[in-house]
């Protein structure tokens, strides 16, 4: 028995250890937003946080898992979160859409360290996530267009 | 049935401010409407229902693979409806013959065609379902229908000021006849087509909620005994399975079968994908490598040019008489080369299948309901009628998701082993069991004359795209005990002269005086297939980098040259080329920044486009692209942005990245590290303007594809000198084979 916190509630499931987190999320868990892409953790779409940091949840075996805060897209609830879903949807980023938990998951893991990111910044953080429908440019303006909204938002409460 | 619907239209004058159109009504073609999805609704055809509590239902025939084609076929619905795009809900459309498109015969989705053969038929679904409702108003209320007013989703009385919901009128709109006549809004009524910029499927793809195939079964199919189901198949295209011995993988917790399946696969079923990958991954396996045995790219190219030397092929092309050589004329001759290409999807393949004994249902993403259902049907020997194909969202799809064989194993997997089964490919699976991209040699001669192109020829060797797609075709047009052999001799009929292997290079836009194309046709017995734009994606960097060559070797600026031989009626190519040539600011690159520019049609859409980029040492850096679209009227313009940008990072990934190559007889690539992708940091800017145009809309799926590879190698040239002739393009290699 593994146990951990997902999306701010305890979990515990009985799987052989190796079992990559994301079989588990998405076969024990039936949490689906989390994708399979390439099972090599080359092309991103399986992204998750584990303790805030984004991380390729196709390769990481659950057993290191134990103990950790997993946080996966259905989980998203910051204001900085919220900030890149708007963004998202804004600036119609998604097509075909299945990367972009991934994506959204490392654009908002990359904004909450680094609020005002550059576009270097942004190529750093972003360039390990694979989108075949080619949204680059769009996630790009997505992201400097959240962080417009959160300073906005925090100017605003300050 | 298979008349083009549009033989049925009586008349399309303009009467009263809108387009009155009758006889035979989208979706009432067939004498029974498809299945509504809620009783008790409003349901005038087989696309739309009202249901009582106010649901406005669209089943789609067409599939939303990220092409956003879901929003195109809503908003043409809801312009007419008069409601408001978003309070719409989407369903996949099942197999039904109302959901057939009319030129394709069959419910597909590819070619660019959904908005383009949907224009009209999907604005008369919303159309009658309003003067039905308006209709119904003027009834309940004993009112003159001119007097009625449909907006926003309800119905309301100017004179008298009522209103109400659509969903009050239901009642009374399921009495009445379907109408012979209905009025289309003239565009300066439209308050959507054109304007309408929001898309409908974003918010389920940024919350993790959107189903795709992989998830379905996850959600409503795990309790009822579903098991998880992977193949190993055989690498070699054409091998057979030998031996193979289980005893390892076996012993895997949670592993409960491993067989042989089909003549070339090891099937593993298990408790989840998991287990099964890791017995897949220790099985000792053994193949008969079959007729590949020992064939690598290098052969096949060489096989290819040996093709092109010996063989006539057929004549594609042969316009105006061959310029006899004169001692002034020049020669250019030159060879290019395309290699196989995989579409690889973000979502690999997968299916969930159920197969019982009455009926069978397949849960998975597709490009066809009706060429799925005839495969798994026949294969099966069930009734068509008794298989159920459900689409859900697909996570890319470029041409893969047309070809039935993942929905074929599933539901042969399933009677197998008596329980719904979900395959999953992996990665690997799909890199290395694709229908390709053909690979493609092409040679050209050009003779000059005085300053003059005189003389264009143009030889191609590839294997046919047609030829594993007809048979499909016929399978799913014609009934279940047609005869196959007529079948199979005349898809190698059509082999020989496939138009999709000469599409983009058989009709130029230019005005020479001697055009020849030739064709012919060589299978090497890798599969093949439709990649996003087809023959165009290949003819279009041969072409468009030949006509390029011509350019340069004549002294003359290759925009100004493209304008000065682009034939009269081609006014819309030179008002996509002057558009992007003046966004692209073409001419003035910024310093150490180099320009190459194309231009091609493909699916009746119009596509040109400027590279800019620079070169250091052998690495090329594309900085921006400029592209200038002519797809006739929008119906949602950032969709059409969306779609060029696609199409060129789409294109670019096959002009710097990724291709397959083939080593004994097996594909050599198998994961991303291998098969590259552009990627975030070496995506360039994208610019995209759409050309305003009155004519009838055409897609925008596919046509951004095309102008990419020749633009940039183009750019290339400008930059370096170099003239690489084969992609991916590598500055390291200037030759290749």
């Amino acid at each position: 028995m593994i146990e951990f916190t997902l999306n701010g509630a305890n979990k515990s499931v009985d799987v052989e250890a190796d079992t990559p987190l994301l079989w588990v999320l998405r076969e024990q868990l039936q949490l689906t937003g989390t994708k399979f892409g390439c099972g090599a953790g080359l092309c991103g779409a399986c992204t998750v946080h584990i303790d805030g940091a984004p991380a390729r949840s196709c390769i990481l075996p659950i057993s290191i898992i134990a103990g950790k805060h997993i946080t996966t897209i259905e989980g998203l609830a910051t204001a900085t979160d919220r900030a890149v879903q708007t963004a998202w949807i804004e600036g119609n980023v998604p097509q075909c859409g299945y990367c972009q938990s991934g994506q959204i998951m490392a654009a908002s893991a990359l904004l909450t360290s680094n609020k005002n990111p550059s576009d270097a910044d942004i190529d750093a953080a972003m360039s390990g996530n694979i989108c075949r429908c080619g949204t680059y440019p769009r996630i790009r303006k997505a992201i400097h267009r959240a962080a417009e909204m959160i300073a906005h938002a925090e100017g605003a409460h300050a | 049935m298979s008349l083009n619907r549009r033989q049925f239209i009586k008349s399309t004058a303009l009467i009263g401010g809108g387009l009155i159109i009758g006889f035979e009504l989208a979706g009432c073609r067939d004498k029974t409407l498809a299945p509504a999805v809620t009783a008790d609704s409003f349901h005038p055809n087989s696309f739309l229902e009202i249901t009582p509590n106010g649901d406005i239902i669209l089943q789609i025939n067409r599939a939303e693979m990220g092409q956003g084609v879901y929003t195109g076929m809503t908003t043409l619905v809801a312009e007419e409806l008069e409601v408001d795009p978003a309070t719409i809900k989407l369903i996949g459309a099942p197999s039904h013959p109302d959901f057939i498109d009319p030129t394709l015969h069959m419910q597909l989705t590819g070619g660019s065609m959904a908005v383009k053969n949907s224009y009209g038929p999907l604005r008369e679904v919303g159309a009658t379902a309003k003067a039905m409702l308006l209709a119904a108003a003027a009834q309940d209320w004993n009112v003159p229908v001119t007097t009625l007013i449909a907006e926003n989703g309800r119905v309301r009385d100017p004179v008298s000021k009522r209103e109400v919901p659509y969903s009050a009128l239901i009642g009374t709109a399921k009495t009445l006849p379907i109408p012979k006549y209905i009025t289309l809004k003239v565009p300066e009524q439209f308050k959507l087509i054109g304007k309408y910029d929001r898309r409908l499927d974003a918010l389920q793809k940024v919350d993790g909620s959107g189903l795709f195939g992989i998830d379905l079964c996850e959600h409503n199919l795990q309790r009822e005994g579903m098991v998880y189901a992977v193949l190993v198949r055989c690498p070699h295209f054409g091998g057979k399975l030998k031996t193979f011995d289980a005893s390892a993988s076996e012993k895997i917790a949670g592993v409960s079968s491993v067989f042989a399946f089909n003549d070339n696969s090891v099937a593993i079923i298990a408790n989840g994908y998991w287990p099964a990958r890791k017995a897949a991954r220790i099985l000792n396996v053994e193949w008969d490598k079959g007729p590949l045995i020992g064939v690598d790219s290098t052969a096949l190219l060489a096989l290819l040019r040996q093709q092109l030397d010996s063989n006539d092929g057929h004549k594609t092309t042969d316009e105006g008489t061959a310029p006899s050589n004169t001692a002034d004329t020049q020669i250019i001759e030159a060879e290019y080369f395309a290699p196989y290409q995989a579409h690889a999807t973000m979502e690999p393949l997968n299916c969930v299948a159920d197969v019982r004994a009455d009926k069978i249902d397949i849960w998975t993403g597709n490009q066809s309901p009706d060429m799925f259902r005839a495969a798994v049907a026949d294969i099966l020997k069930y009734p068509r009628e008794q298989v159920f194909i459900h689409s859900p969202l697909l996570g890319g799809g470029f041409g893969r998701r047309g070809y039935a064989d993942y929905a074929v194993e599933a539901a042969l997997l399933s009677q197998r082993v008596g329980k719904p089964v979900k395959l999953q490919w992996s990665r690997e699976d799909d890199m290395q069991h694709d229908f390709y991209r053909p690979l493609s040699l092409s040679r050209f001669r050009a003779q000059l004359q005085n300053g003059k192109l005189v003389g264009w020829q143009h030889k191609i060797a590839c294997p046919s795209v047609m030829h594993g797609i007809l048979p499909m075709f016929a399978q799913t047009i014609l009934p279940p005990w047609t005869p196959r052999a007529p079948m199979r001799m005349l898809s190698n009929l059509v082999a020989t002269r496939d138009m999709t292997s000469t599409e983009g290079a058989a009709v130029l836009p230019y005005a020479i005086p001697y055009l020849r194309v030739d064709y012919v046709h060589y299978d090497p017995g890798v599969p093949v297939g439709s990649w996003r734009s087809v023959g165009n994606s290949i003819n279009a960097f041969f072409v468009e980098s030949f006509f390029d060559e011509i350019a340069h070797a004549l002294h003359q600026d290759p925009l100004a040259y493209r304008l000065s031989l682009l034939k009269p009626e081609q006014e819309r190519t030179r008002n996509a080329l002057q558009l992007v040539a003046e966004k692209a600011q073409w001419g003035h690159a910024p310093i150490g920044s180099f320009q190459g520019i194309a231009v091609h049609e493909a699916f009746e859409t119009i596509v040109a486009q400027v590279a800019e980029i620079s070169v250091e040492g052998n690495n090329i850096k594309v900085h921006k692209v400029v592209c200038a679209v002519d797809c006739g009227r929008t119906v949602n313009p950032d969709i059409v942005k969306m779609q060029m940008e696609s199409g060129i990072i789409f294109a670019l990934s096959a002009a710097l990245k990724g291709e397959i190559t083939i080593e004994d007889g097996a594909v050599k690539q198998t994961n991303f590290d291998d098969f590259e992708i552009i990627r975030m940091n070496e995506a360039p800017e994208i610019e995209v303007h759409i050309v305003q145009s009155d004519a009838p809309p055409t897609g925008v799926g596919e046509p951004g594809v095309p102008p990419l590879a020749p633009a940039l190698g183009n750019a290339i040239f400008a930059a370096t000198g170099k003239r690489l002739r084969a992609l991916p393009f590598k500055l390291e290699m200037v030759s290749y084979g």
